[in-house]
């Protein structure tokens, strides 16, 4: 196992629960749904998770609370924005609850929060400037793009897990549809672009590219998923479900790629 | 205001490691910790035997264009340490003086300042219980202390400074291509050894202001 599996495993899931949420404060999901309360509190369930990644890197977990008086460390600075995004996703979880719904400017709160949370992901290991396949521009367009790419995957798969079942799916107007399907194309493209940039400084530093290029495929046969579902070649279940998968599989993979790279 | 730092004559260097010696024995060092290394440069000016260098003593290129060059590396204690902002618990720290140290009882080895730094193997970890190679207790009396599960580096001598001698490295080199003293203060060894002359500093892309000057 890779030594910073503890890292890996916080912007994984907290970046999968940002991006899901940052994704839907664009393209929110059925607000009639009595279930949508699940979707911030699965957010928080993902960062919360994923925040345990924190402290187990540090060894003990008291000394996280050491690391919080030191703004400038970006152990600090991760955990200062997941517990702003964190603190977000409850309120939005209590407030459509029991209100039915949240205002829609704390969505958009909560989306900047997540998507700082996404560039202080990068930043930490931008900064490692011993590590040349981590000290690099591509580090925040991997971090912040698969983010995205498997965030709307998941606002996808949830929007479609907590509408169906109970006939409560909010009439989707045909042209929301069609630019939520057009935004997870886009944003899972940008990934695979990210992916291939990866691969090639990776390879420009000595090390394999093959993690990611098969993170790329991967990537693509998500893109290849959510077209097809367009067309009507793959329907129900299985295109949401597919396209989840592949492109969590593709973050997964490439960022456990990138952790490897650490051999200090 | 002192600021300390450090100016190394490579065309004094003779590569003898008699720093790197002194600096082992003054700090008492475990077997695989090293604050201070001579590398042999063979080709172009680097900063480690992972970029270009080949093993000690031994000339690169073909004969007669031959080359033999030493590098001594050690933590450059920079203005802007990449180390300071990264530590988790404020163990990575830099004196009024410009000497950045790590205060063991604070460190957790989470080794944050090693991947921030731009300088090859000039920290290290204490991944072990640490071992020596003599039974008995070497060097200053107050040496820096070695534990397991913390990250070291060299601390210019400041217990020897401290008390008004010069770093254990600049004892030893029989060369004299070593120069030591206040950046701030146009008579000290270090500014008259840098004034007029040609120097590099390791890897001042980085943007960390290094205090170790590499006379050209």
């Amino acid at each position: 196992m890779i030594s910073e599996f503890p890292l890996f495993c916080f912007t994984t899931l907290a970046g999968l629960g940002a991006g899901a949420y940052a994704v839907n404060a664009v393209f929110p999901m059925a607000k009639s749904s009595k279930r949508a309360w699940l979707f911030p509190f699965a957010c928080m369930i993902l960062l919360a998770i994923g925040l345990l990644g924190l402290p187990m890197h540090l060894g003990r977990p008291e000394r996280m609370l050491i690391a919080l008086t030191q703004p400038s460390a970006m152990i600090a600075q991760e955990a200062y924005w997941s517990i702003a995004l964190g603190i977000v996703l409850l309120v939005d979880t209590l407030l459509v609850k029991f209100k039915g719904r949240a205002p829609r400017a704390l969505s958009i709160v909560g989306a900047v929060f997540a998507l700082v949370l996404m560039f202080v992901m990068g930043n930490a290991y931008f900064v490692s400037l011993a590590i040349p396949a981590w000290a690099s521009w591509a580090t925040f367009l991997l971090f912040v793009c698969g983010d995205f790419a498997m965030g709307a995957a998941l606002a996808f798969l949830l929007d479609n897990v907590l509408s169906e079942g109970k006939g409560e799916k909010e009439a989707d107007t045909a042209s929301r549809q069609t630019m939520f399907s057009n935004a997870r194309i886009v944003l899972a493209a940008l990934a695979l672009v990210s992916l291939a940039i990866e691969a090639v400084h990776f390879s420009n530093v000595g090390l394999s590219f093959a993690p990611f290029a098969a993170s790329a495929v991967i990537a693509a046969a998500g893109i290849g998923a959510i077209v097809a579902a367009r067309m009507g070649k793959l329907t129900g279940k299985a295109a949401v479900w597919a396209e989840f998968v592949c492109l969590f599989a593709a973050v997964a993979i490439a960022r456990y790629a990138f952790y490897a790279a650490c051999v200090l | 205001m002192t600021r300390y730092g450090m100016a190394i004559d490579l065309n004094r260097c003779v590569g003898c490691q008699a720093c790197a010696t002194a600096c082992k024995i003054a700090n008492n060092l475990p077997k695989n910790i090293t604050y201070n290394t001579v590398y042999t440069k063979s080709d172009t000016f680097g900063t480690a035997v992972a970029h270009g260098a080949i093993a000690n003593d031994n000339a690169g290129g073909v004969f007669p264009n031959c080359v033999l060059t030493f590098l001594p590396v050690q933590c450059q204690h920079c203005e802007n340490p990449a180390c300071l902002p990264v530590c988790p618990t404020g163990a990575t720290q830099k004196r009024e003086d410009g000497i950045v140290w790590v205060d063991s009882s604070l460190c957790i080895g989470c080794r944050a300042c090693v991947m921030a730094c731009p300088y090859d193997n000039v920290r290290m970890m204490n991944e072990t219980d640490p071992e020596y190679y003599l039974d008995v207790v070497v060097g200053e009396a107050d040496a820096p202390v070695h534990q397991e599960g913390t990250v070291e580096k060299c601390t210019f001598c400041h217990n020897l400074i401290d008390r008004g001698e010069v770093p254990a490295c600049m004892q030893l080199c029989l060369a004299g291509a070593r120069y030591w003293g206040d950046l701030d203060d146009p008579e000290s060894d270090v500014s008259k050894a840098i004034e007029g002359r040609k120097y590099r500093k390791l890897r001042e892309g980085a943007g960390t202001a290094p205090n170790v000057f590499y006379l050209e």
